[in-house]
Parts: structure tokens; C-alpha cells; sequence
């Protein structure tokens, strides 16, 4: 019966061959650089092809190893049957179909490995808020404090781009490997070949779509994680042949439970963290120096009491636009008040959208302030009081900052006064206290590399 | 190194015929000795494995009732 997927190495063994017959097969086998499955059933096959015309030869009278040495003669030199062994083998046929079932092999491993990726993101994820929530709780938070940068790199829509493009990691290398194996085995090709095409390729094509093609909300981390796609898909068709690590389940199971319950003892008695310095000023002495920092961009214009003219009437942020509401300060639609009537001696009144940074007034206090590296706003926009879209008495404006890698923004409303002066006419309070305007960079590797600050 | 003629081709595959045959199953029908029909025994196994890799025919792993066991070629 003819069986074309049958393995040759899965039959009974035969009688052994003479010494000159291995010794023939070992020299055909080092000259056949083909695929290991493919190497065993050329083998097989010829050693069985030796023992019919030994057995054949010794009907016409010769015995023993010269009945071998006759079988050899007649077949040829094993160098040269390997080498027209291996043209045969290596079809164009074969390597669009390699290069085809390749492909699809690999699609498939990459939509598998983004499912597994996923998981294991999600799990470490997981494991990850139980280990820094509880047993390393006071370093992670000391780590945060002393690196306010790391924590912000941590955050916000970029992180999202960063736990995706891991997930991609995965898929890649799940892909490439796949992908290897199969064309290997179709194309007949030799794996080092196969390997190095597969690797060469996938690290270009992924490469440029990571750089120029994939757009989304971006920061180091995040670029960082996208550009390690590539290598690991790289990483993966180059070590497609090595044996696959096998995990010991039941100590990954027993090291994960004693960590579980070593973090929930522990967290009983992790003693109180006072938290991250605040990211306003809370003392007078820290406000102060604040709005020093504050009136580098206009002097303050304050009609009673010290207070603004105009408060804050919310902000949204958080994606590339920011956006940013103010109220005069004691406006009334039957009466206006002293603000109001302050504000109508203002002309060009306008929105400033400017960089911020991080002010450390103290070990306890830390302040957000202009950025002293600019002397001038990143962009302006009118403000409108008049906008019944906003109510009466209020003005909002828009600023598109998703394509500048600064994050961290104060607005303020500015002012043009009765001496010719521009002054200052809100005092920016922090939306919810928890600092200034955050937006995130969105775009391509290339854009983020090519942006301004 | 060997080419392999049109000629060998065709004689392998008028050969085998309907039959199914192992490597020196061919050899045997092809007749002695082997450089006398067109077809050289170095060449047989690449000719054979060509035209299984073009599709012309097809290759399989059978075991006989002494517990031999052969690649066996018949026409696709």
C-alpha cells in the first residue's frame, strides 16, 4: 500500500548493512544539505535500494563485501549522487511553495502568538500590580517619587502603545518561527538559508512598519517596545531550530503561590508610605515661589485681594488635544462684578498653552511652573467670553499637542491692559490637584523622532 | 555532475507504467546494465525524486509482509 506520509524510521528495523554500505551513507548524508526529514528517508531509501542489489549480485555469484563493494560501484560516488540529489529536491516549484505556505504558517502562528501574548501580558500585568502593590510597595513608590519621568512614562495612552507592541513581541516570535519550519520543510531548502531569508525579511518589513506605518499614542517606552518587534521576530526565525525550553510547571505554579501569599502577609505589615511629594504647592512659602515662576510669562493682574481675575472652569487632557476652560471670577448676568468690569479694560485677551516642568520647591514640595527653557508659548488661541456655546462669562479654547513630544502643559489667559502691558489673568490651579495639562504624543516612530520638544 | 536527459525521464515513467515500484524495482524493469537504457544508476534516484518534486509522481513508504520496507513511486 502506498502510504506518502508514512515514516520510514516507524518500520521494524532491517538486518544491518555491511561497514562499506554505512560508511557510503554516512558520506551521502553529509553531502545532502536538505531538511533532517528529508536527509533520514533518502537513507532509508538507498540502503534499501543496497540491499536488493546486494541480494541480487550475490545471485550472480559474488559474496560478502564484494557483493558490496559491486552494490557501490554500480550506484556511483556518493558526493556526486547527493549533490544531483539535492538539484532535484530544490524546484522552483517547491520554493514558491515554501515561500507561500510559509507566509500562511506564519499568519497563523502571529494571530496565535497575539492571543498568547495578550495573556501573558494581561497575567503579568497582573502579577505585576500584586508584587509592587504589596510586598515591594515601598521601593516601587520611593522609585516613582525619586523619578517622576519613569512614572510618567508608566502612564497614560503611551503605556497602552508599550503592553500592545509586547503582545506583538510575542506574535512575532510565535511567527517566525512557524513560518521557518514550514517553508524548511516545503522548500527543502537548508535551514540556515531559510532561517537567515525569514529573519533578513521579517526584520525590514517590520522595521518599516513600525517606524513609518504604526500610528499611535507614543513615548520612549513605547518606541522602544515597537522597535523591539522587529528583533525578536529576527531572534525567533534564527533560533527556529533550537529545542523548545520546557518550563517546570509545578515550580512556576509553587514559586507563584508562595509569592501570592508571601505578598498578602507582607502587606499587613508594609508600613504606611507617605506618597510621592504633592504636585502642587501647599505652603505658602512654595505658592509664593510658584507664582514667581508663574509671572515669567506676564505679571499678574489681580483686582482685589490678590485674587485672579479669571478661574478655572475645567480642562480636559489626556490625548493629543488639551483643553482648557476659565470663568471670570465674580461674574453675574444681572450685574457684572469688579472682575468682569477688570476684564473689559483688557483687549487681545488669549489663551497661552506653555510647556511645564517639574519644580522641586522643597524634599516635600514639588511644583508645576512654565518651562524656563522657553520664553515664549508653544501656541495661543482667542479668548472668547462672549461664546454662548461655553455660557456667559466663560471661554475655552483647543490646543492640538499631539504632535510635539512635550506632555505636560499650564495654560494661561493673558491680556493686553489699559498701560499697553500684557498681563497675566488667571492663576492656574492644577486641574484636581494632581498637576498640570497631560497629553500624549501620537503618530509614527519617525514622527516621534522627528518632533520638537 | 550527471544531467538528466528528457529521454531518462521518459524512460522512468514508461517504466513504471501503472505499477508501483521501488527505486530498484525501476532499475530492474529498466533493464542491465542501466547505462545501456539512457538511464545511469547515479542518476536514477534524482530522476525519480524530480519528478516527484514536479509532480509527476508520487512517492510513498510501504511495508512488505517480511518486514521490508520501500519507497514505492507510481504515476500521479
Amino acid at each position: 500500500m502506498l502510504e506518502p506520509d508514512a515514516n520510514p524510521s516507524s518500520s521494524p528495523d532491517e538486518t544491518p548493512l555491511p561497514a562499506e554500505i554505512d560508511e557510503y551513507l554516512r558520506r551521502l548524508g553529509a553531502g545532502l544539505d536538505l531538511p533532517a526529514h528529508v536527509r533520514a528517508e533518502i537513507a532509508s531509501e538507498i540502503a534499501g535500494h543496497f540491499r536488493d542489489s546486494i541480494a541480487a549480485i550475490e545471485s550472480e555469484g559474488l559474496e560478502g563485501d564484494r557483493a558490496a563493494r559491486e552494490a557501490i560501484a554500480r550506484l556511483g560516488n556518493p558526493t556526486e549522487l547527493a549533490a544531483e540529489l539535492i538539484s532535484a529536491h530544490r524546484t522552483t516549484r517547491r520554493l514558491l511553495a515554501g515561500a507561500a505556505g510559509g507566509v500562511l504558517h506564519a499568519t497563523l502562528g502571529a494571530a496565535g502568538g497575539w492571543v498568547l501574548g495578550i495573556a501573558i501580558v494581561a497575567a503579568a500585568l497582573c502579577a505585576s500590580a500584586v508584587v509592587t502593590g504589596t510586598l515591594l510597595r515601598p521601593p516601587t513608590e520611593f522609585v516613582f517619587a525619586s523619578l517622576p519621568a519613569l512614572r510618567a512614562a508608566l502612564a497614560g495612552l503611551p503605556m497602552v502603545t508599550a503592553l500592545l507592541a509586547w503582545a506583538c513581541c510575542v506574535a512575532a516570535f510565535v511567527a517566525a518561527r512557524r513560518g521557518v519550519a514550514v517553508s524548511t520543510r516545503i522548500s527543502r531548502r537548508t535551514p540556515a538559508v531559510v532561517r537567515r531569508i525569514w529573519a533578513a525579511a521579517g526584520f525590514a518589513l517590520l522595521f518599516v512598519a513600525a517606524v513609518l506605518m504604526v500610528s499611535a499614542p507614543q513615548n520612549l517606552v513605547s518606541v522602544l517596545s515597537l522597535l523591539a518587534v522587529p528583533f525578536v521576530f529576527a531572534t525567533g526565525a534564527l533560533t527556529s531550530s533550537t529545542p523548545r525550553v520546557s518550563l517546570p510547571r509545578r515550580k512556576v505554579v509553587a514559586a507563584i503561590g508562595v509569592l501570592a501569599i508571601l505578598s498578602a502577609s507582607f502587606a499587613r505589615n508594609v508600613p504606611a508610605w507617605s506618597g510621592p511629594p504633592p504636585d502642587v504647592a501647599d505652603t505658602p512659602q512654595a505658592h509664593a515661589a510658584q507664582l514667581r515662576e508663574f509671572d515669567r510669562v506676564a505679571p499678574a493682574w489681580t483686582y482685589i485681594d490678590g485674587h485672579p481675575v479669571l478661574v478655572e472652569g475645567g480642562g480636559l487632557w489626556g490625548s493629543g488635544v488639551i483643553t482648557q476652560t476659565v470663568g471670570v471670577w465674580d461674574f453675574d448676568p444681572s450685574s457684572s462684578g469688579a472682575a468682569a468690569q477688570a476684564l473689559s479694560q483688557f483687549k487681545d485677551v488669549r489663551f497661552e498653552a506653555w510647556r511645564a516642568v517639574r519644580f522641586d520647591a522643597s524634599l516635600d514640595i514639588a511644583e508645576w511652573i512654565p518651562d524656563p527653557a522657553y520664553s515664549a508659548p508653544y501656541a495661543t488661541a482667542p479668548a472668547d467670553f462672549n461664546d454662548v456655546q461655553f455660557g456667559a462669562g466663560r471661554a475655552q479654547a483647543e490646543f492640538d499637542v499631539g504632535h510635539v513630544r512635550t506632555t505636560e502643559w499650564i495654560v494661561f489667559v493673558t491680556g493686553i491692559g489699559p498701560d499697553g502691558r500684557r498681563y497675566r489673568l488667571n492663576e492656574p490651579e492644577f486641574n484636581m490637584g494632581g498637576g498640570p495639562l497631560e497629553s500624549s504624543f501620537t503618530g509614527t516612530i519617525w514622527q516621534w523622532l522627528t518632533a520638537s520638544t | 555532475m550527471a544531467t538528466v536527459s528528457a529521454e531518462s525521464l521518459a524512460a522512468v515513467m514508461a517504466a513504471i507504467g501503472n505499477d508501483r515500484l521501488s527505486g530498484y524495482g525501476v532499475l530492474v524493469r529498466l533493464g542491465k546494465p542501466p547505462a545501456a537504457q539512457g538511464t545511469p544508476e547515479l542518476a536514477l534516484y534524482p530522476t525519480l525524486h524530480r519528478l516527484e518534486a514536479v509532480g509527476r509522481l508520487r512517492a510513498g513508504w510501504s511495508t512488505d509482509s517480511s518486514g521490508r520496507t520501500r519507497r514505492l513511486y507510481r504515476r500521479s
